[in-house]
């Protein structure tokens, strides 16, 4: 036992109870994949894809991509100030209340802050935006947040030495420095957004999700491929662009 | 040279750190006047970044008090300090300039204490601030970098665009923390060089950490020496004898 010690056997035993545990409350069970032909016959349903519905979904779709666009960017507006009261080096004495509100907001996931939304504002896609706003804001602010604190000090102490005015030293002291983890922060943000848009068009927040949705309680396969199909698209050139963008900014 | 009135006194100045035992600057009182080119020697941990950052107020003391220009420090609100800040040019041992920002662009931030927030944020200088700017920057002989990132410019390149955005303060004070301590000697004395001749041409007051006693020999017209936080010399170099010397640097 050169590689062990009896702590690490409990660890184990503790982590084998957790899965069975688990398996159990998930009905776990791979021998529910036997009638293998249902699902065969269930995809066969998608084809041929319906391609006539493809201006409309794709209309659709940009509704989507304009939510999470829209959601995460106004976020990020947001969260820019906020973060410099939620940061230890320039909050002054907002900065605990501050951190207590930005984490209660952030406990509220997303779905929630759509329902709630929703039937505050009526079902559609501005209710799915500002809930992607609500949550972008808090959790960027906290992300950037904690680039302002490990940001290095010599700037900030400099800026201080030219008698610069404590607001001006720390957004020229931090935020050049920071600028491209912010980005970067940003981008997979929007990839968020976007799956998060998709959740919330379940729910009633419109867009291609919405249309999934529809289409599939309806079994309208043929047509939920096409859904499917442009929500991959999105996906991968959001994806794309986000880590193009990012490593041009490193 | 101008008057003999003091500039700059500090009076029984201390600063104790939280939680530290003993007294990083030990009740220290020197009197400094314009003209003068000053440099402080000590070991590591005598109190040189310390007490060169209580002179323009970065470092609050603990006791004691300091006066510039006949203000004293005590007296001062934030905002009056940062007042006095301003007329003091400040180079740190690591530039400490702001990345991403070109030679220009960070001379400019040495203008900010003397200019309005939505100017400063908006980027808006007027004719003779961007002549200074310029004027700065050919002082320190950086004029074909003008516009380049001050990251990918040499050590001592950067350490010229630090000067320059002490000297765009038009400051009547020159503080320095090891301007040259991470610079190779040629470079070190070509920049102690610089800094000395803007503070003959300015008649300045200078205040400057130096580790390599040769060159405070060469430039100082004052050394004062600290150990453990406490004035052990403050004399003309010539006075600077190598047991003084041997005294400041034992362990
Ligand atoms: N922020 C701080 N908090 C607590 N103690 C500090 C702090 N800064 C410095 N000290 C202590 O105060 C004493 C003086 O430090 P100081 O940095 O002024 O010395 P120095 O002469 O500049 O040294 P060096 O040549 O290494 O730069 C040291 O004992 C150091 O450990
Ligand atoms: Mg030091």
């Amino acid at each position: 036992m050169a590689w062990f010690k009896w702590k690490h056997l409990i660890l184990f035993l503790l982590v084998v109870a957790l899965m069975v545990w688990s398996i159990n409350v998930t009905e776990f069970d791979i021998r529910k994949f036997s009638q293998f032909n249902n699902m065969i016959d269930f995809l066969s349903n998608w084809f041929p894809f319906n391609t006539s519905v493809l201006p409309t979904m794709l209309k659709a779709s940009l509704v989507t991509l304009g939510m999470a666009f829209l959601g995460s960017f106004v976020g990020l507006l947001v969260a820019l100030p906020v973060s410099l009261l939620a940061a230890k080096n320039t909050a002054g004495p907002f900065y605990g209340s501050v951190r207590i509100g930005l984490s209660f907001v952030r406990s509220i996931p997303e779905i929630v802050l759509g329902l709630m939304f929703l039937t505050i504002v009526g079902p559609g896609p501005f209710a799915a935006t500002i809930a992607i706003i609500v949550h972008n804001a808090s959790v960027l602010s906290k992300l950037i947040a904690e680039l302002i604190e490990a940001a290095d000090k010599g700037p900030q102490e400099a800026m201080k030495a030219v008698g610069a005015r404590p607001l001006i030293g720390a957004l020229f002291s931090v935020f050049p420095q920071i600028w491209p983890n912010v980005l970067s922060h940003y981008f997979y943000r929007f990839e968020v957004a976007i799956r998060t848009s998709l959740m919330l068009g379940l729910v009633g927040g419109g867009g291609i999700g919405q249309q999934l949705f529809v289409h599939f309680k309806t079994f309208q396969y043929s047509t939920v491929a096409v859904d499917v199909m442009l929500i991959m698209i999105i996906v991968i050139v959001v994806d794309f662009l986000g880590s193009r963008v990012r490593q041009y900014v490193m | 040279m101008s008057c003999n009135e003091a500039l700059l006194t500090i009076e029984n100045g201390a600063v104790r750190y939280q939680k530290a035992e003993s007294y990083a600057l030990d009740h220290v009182t020197l009197t400094f006047q314009r003209g003068e080119f000053v440099c402080i020697l000590g070991k590591t941990g005598a109190g040189k970044s310390t007490f060169i950052r209580t002179l323009n107020g970065l470092q609050a003391l603990t006791e004691g008090d300091i006066t510039y220009n006949g203000r004293s420090y005590q007296t001062l609100d934030r905002e009056g300090l940062r007042r006095q800040r301003q007329k003091m040019g400040m180079i740190f041992q690591h530039h400490q300039l702001i990345p991403r920002l070109t030679v220009l662009q960070n001379v400019y931030t040495g203008l900010f204490g003397s200019r309005s927030t939505i100017r400063n944020i908006a980027g808006l200088f007027n004719e003779s601030e961007r002549q200074l700017a310029r004027d700065v920057v050919e002082q320190v002989e950086l004029l074909p970098h003008l516009n380049k990132r001050v990251d990918l410019l040499s050590g001592g390149q950067r350490q010229r665009v630090g000067i320059a955005r002490a000297l765009a303060q038009s400051p009547d004070v020159f503080l320095g923390d090891e301007p040259v301590a991470s610079l190779d000697p040629g470079t070190a004395n070509r920049i102690f060089q610089l800094i000395h001749r803007l503070h003959e041409e300015r008649n300045l007051l200078t205040v400057i950490n130096v580790h390599d006693v040769k060159l405070a020999k060469r430039y100082a017209s004052r050394i004062v020496a600290l150990k453990d936080g406490r004035v052990v010399f403050d004399d003309q170099p010539e006075a600077l004898t190598e047991a003084i010397e041997d005294m400041l640097y034992e362990s």
